[in-house]
């Protein structure tokens, strides 16, 4: 061979290769998952080397003996997620994001299983009279994973930090506008350091003002968010800490969050509390939930998301394990009350009894959407039954809307978001319109940024849009207030209801939650009567598991209860 | 030959600031607030709005943040990113190698099956091989990249598990996107080898080789083939550039954590920083390479250098 052509392929190949050496990154660190042995230790190893590290432990020797009992934690689970954005708790935004703060933090309170707060680091609260007032009283045996004691100025510490504007929190707001901290949102706005709504008399004793009465406090604090901190850990982790947060939950983080790879954890040896289950928790990243569910059924995964054209098949594929449930969230298309032809009650009347919502949610979403019967999921706390105008009766659609004199023009344009899916059901429902009311529709499609942006502008928009809500807290009234309430900065329909309001504010001021709950009932029905938005549908959230795993529970917020489930080892 | 080098270099660097500069205003001109799409669908409160714009200076006129961001890129310094405050100089030591790990991959199997095919296709020209290779590398042509890259995932990964379904950190799962990737590029390749191979058999300077007594071996290898080689090898080169950014859809496909990765979520999300500082990479990326097809130009065709 010519030496010019040799040399040639030959910097080609060598190119080749140095990309493909450099490319071998990080293969050897202490968290590689994969199923063979590289001769790393993957965290899991049962202590013996055989060769070959499957990634579970048979859960009967872990190599160390920390003088408790271990043989009751079994296996690893291995759950699928797309990446988060945050796991640190201080802005932990996403679902995903939830599903593994939750497991390293322990807040003042938790979720129970029917939606009530339980204790978890508070033992119990108490408020005074007017409800702007709340004391936590905190167990003094709780510790963070490297031992430091958690006491009430921890989860000062961790608010502060939260609506410290330096930091950027996106989710600061559960303490500025849904709990409404006192002097919180002055932190936000940079004009203090520290929330002067907080206070620790003691170690376990924590006192939390508010701007306004709210009687479910201790419900929104079980968010993450909301978790302790351990501030000595955050100023020695630096720039690194974020990706290995040390919290107070049954389990803590093994190794540092492998971007775009891996998220693994270990059981917390120190808990306070009930252990969790598996002795790790392997979360497995992926970016395309088609691939998430192809290595599900390869048995790589143990918990996957189903893909919306999976769904069908799903339970097929895995033989029955596949769950289906209801989230909090809620879908509408919202009506511009101030705009001509929307501002008459019988005009949204009428449009919102020509949906035929189960159909379109049988036909375009295979019933993986519930169709909406009313303003608030089923299933939130203080939630009432159907709303009439939530139905469908095109012969009393028609009547309204020919009565009320119709829409002019007879067209209207409805706005949704690009991207979203949105597509196919809002064309249903134009039709829909078409066929029993007469009117024709145009759409607008945007991306949701400048839709967003147009929703917020002053003039609006001038027909029906979609929008979606996710809920902070398990309360019916996390979707009333935010969505209806006239001063809500949510509230896109321009809709003002004295009435409404006035609910919402007994509610605030009542006793307890379930004292609460006939005001809520009026809010709600108040909406019913004046049908400021199109209810269209509520969430629901899907998962697989195969048969590694069981006890697989997907709570009604979106994420797995990944310490209740068993691993068969 | 160095001073023809020279003077490529110092062409390049006004094209890097121009074209640096037209994918800064384009990126930011974009509709959608780069803030409101880190909150989904809720209203942005006004304090932490204020917080965010004085972090990544989107108040600043544009002409500014152009300025502050140079600046920051001739230090080595890509920002953060807008959605995780991630530096992206991370985001880039971890995606990087994975991405021309896959590159490499592709255009090493490109290479060593193309050339060799393409010669046998020249060759064996209008008998049965050369005709059923045009077919099939027809084939290999037409089929979408998705379609071929599901396909293999499905079959090879799942059902006859010879190889990883997908990015598991080994360099055995690099493989089926590598030849995934490399198909099309093969098929190209290949029928480009022939093509050019076969314009060279017609020259004269070959006849002159032959009548001058050199064997037919000699004269394939050292005269028809070496500038047979030349558009080919431009076309390799080129193709790296272009896999290093553009493996988009296949490092989704087989959840590779590369460039292409990197750059579909930072749109997804608007998220501006990530976009920016993966954009000025690929401009890097793409004038470097042009850079040096330009020098193997130069190096084995003598004629160009004189230009």
């Amino acid at each position: 061979m010519s030496k010019k052509l040799a040399s040639l392929l030959a910097i080609l190949m060598a190119f080749s290769l140095i990309a493909a050496a450099c490319g071998d990154d990080d293969g050897d660190d202490a968290t590689d998952t994969d199923q063979t042995d590289d001769g790393t230790d993957d965290g899991t190893d049962d202590g013996t080397d055989d060769g070959t590290d499957d990634g579970t432990d048979d859960g009967t020797d872990d190599g160390t003996d920390d003088g408790t009992d271990d043989a009751t934690c079994v296996g690893e689970v291995r759950y699928g997620i797309v990446e988060p954005s945050w796991i640190d708790s201080f802005n932990t935004q996403d679902s995903e994001g939830f599903e593994v703060a939750r497991l390293l933090f322990d807040g003042l309170t938790d979720y129970g299983e029917d939606l009530s707060p339980v204790p978890a680091v508070a033992t119990d609260w108490s408020s005074n009279d007017d409800k702007t007032e709340w004391t936590f009283n905190l167990r003094d045996d709780v510790t963070f994973h490297d031992g430091t004691a958690v006491t009430a100025q921890s989860f000062i510490d961790a608010f502060n930090r939260v609506a410290n504007p330096d930091n950027v929190s996106d989710v600061s707001y559960h303490g500025s506008y849904v709990a409404k901290v006192t002097g919180w949102d002055t932190v936000e706005a940079g004009e203090a350091t520290e929330i002067s709504g907080l206070s620790a008399p003691d170690d376990t004793t924590l006192v939390i003002s508010l701007d306004a009465p709210n009687p479910i406090i201790p419900k929104i604090v079980a968010h993450p968010v909301f978790s302790p901190l351990n501030s000595a850990a955050v100023d020695a982790g630096g720039a690194g800490y974020s990706d290995a947060p040390v919290g107070n939950g049954p389990y803590v983080m093994d190794g540092s969050w492998q971007h775009d790879v891996s998220i693994n954890l270990a059981q917390n040896e120190n808990y306070y509390g009930t252990a969790g289950k598996p002795c790790g928790v392997a979360f497995k990243i992926y970016d395309s939930i088609d691939t998430m569910y192809l290595e599900a059924q390869a048995g790589n995964v143990d918990i996957s998301d189903v893909p919306p054209e999976k769904i069908p098949s799903a339970s097929d594929d895995f033989d029955g394990r596949y769950i289906d449930v209801e989230v909090g969230s809620f879908t509408y298309l919202g009506f511009p009350n101030d705009k001509p032809g929307f501002d008459n009650v019988d005009i949204r009347r009428a449009l919102s009894l020509a949906i035929d919502r189960p159909t379109i949610m049988e036909v375009i979403f295979d019933n993986t959407r519930a169709p909406a019967t009313g303003f608030v999921p089923p299933l939130a706390p203080g939630a009432i039954g159907e709303c009439a105008n939530a139905t469908f009766d095109p012969e009393l659609a028609k009547e309204l809307f020919d009565g009320a004199g119709g829409i002019e023009g007879n067209a209207v344009t409805i706005y949704f978001n690009s991207g979203g899916g949105h597509e196919e059901w809002t064309e249903a429902v134009a039709n829909g319109w078409l066929q029993i009311l007469g009117i024709d529709a145009t759409f607008v499609a945007q991306e949701f940024s400048p839709y967003l942006d147009q929703l917020q502008s002053d003039e609006g928009v001038d027909g029906p849009f979609r929008l979606g809500w996710g809920w902070d807290a398990p309360s019916a009234s996390n979707f009333l207030g935010p969505l209806y309430g006239s001063e809500s900065g949510d509230n896109f329909s321009g809709y003002a209801s004295d009435a409404f309001d006035a609910a919402m504010t007994e509610f605030n001021n009542a006793t307890t939650e379930e004292d609460g709950f006939p005001a809520l009932a009026t809010a709600q029905e108040v909406l019913c009567e004046d049908v400021p938005v199109a209810p269209i549908y509520f969430g629901r959230g899907q998962r697989v598991y195969t048969d590694n795993v069981s006890d697989v529970v997907y709570s009604v917020f979106g994420f797995t209860l990944l310490e209740q489930v068993t691993v068969a080892g | 030959m160095f001073r023809y080098f020279v003077r490529r270099v110092v062409q390049l660097i006004p094209v890097f600031f121009i074209t640096t500069a037209l994918i800064f205003l384009v990126i930011r001109m974009i509709p959608g607030d780069p803030i409101q799409a880190q909150f989904g669908e809720r209203r942005v409160p006004d304090s932490l709005r204020d917080a965010y714009e004085a972090r990544y200076h989107f108040n600043e006129p544009l002409w500014k943040q152009y300025f502050l961001y140079m600046g920051d890129v001739l230090t080595f310094d890509l920002g953060e990113s807008v959605a995780s405050q991630r530096p992206i100089n991370d985001l880039f030591r971890e995606a990087l190698p994975r991405s021309a790990t896959l590159a490499g991959m592709a255009i090493a199997f490109q290479a060593v099956i193309a050339i060799p095919l393409g010669i046998a296709m020249a060759r064996t020209k209008d008998r049965f091989f050369d005709n059923m290779s045009l077919v099939v590398t027809l084939v290999a042509l037409a089929i979408p990249v998705f379609v071929l890259g599901l396909i293999a995932q499905t079959t090879i990964g799942l059902q006859l598990g010879w190889l990883p379904i997908s990015y598991d950190q080994s360099l055995k799962s690099y493989v089926l996107p590598a030849v995934v990737l490399a198909v099309t590029s093969t098929a190209v390749t290949a029928r480009l080898m022939r093509t050019t191979l076969l314009d060279v058999g017609r020259e004269d300077y070959l006849r002159t080789a032959r009548a001058k007594g050199l064997t037919e071996s000699r004269t394939f290898r050292v005269h028809a083939l070496r500038n047979a080689l030349i558009p080919v090898v431009t076309v390799l080169a080129i193709d790296l550039g272009a896999l290093l950014g553009g493996a988009i859809v296949t490092e989704q496909i087989f959840n590779i954590p590369g460039i292409g990765f990197q750059i579909t979520r930072a749109i997804q999300n608007r998220d501006n920083t990530i976009i920016t500082g993966i954009s000025v990479f690929l401009v890097m990326a793409y004038l470097m390479v042009n850079l040096i097809v330009d020098m193997l130009y130069a190096w084995l065709d003598p004629r160009i250098r004189y230009d």
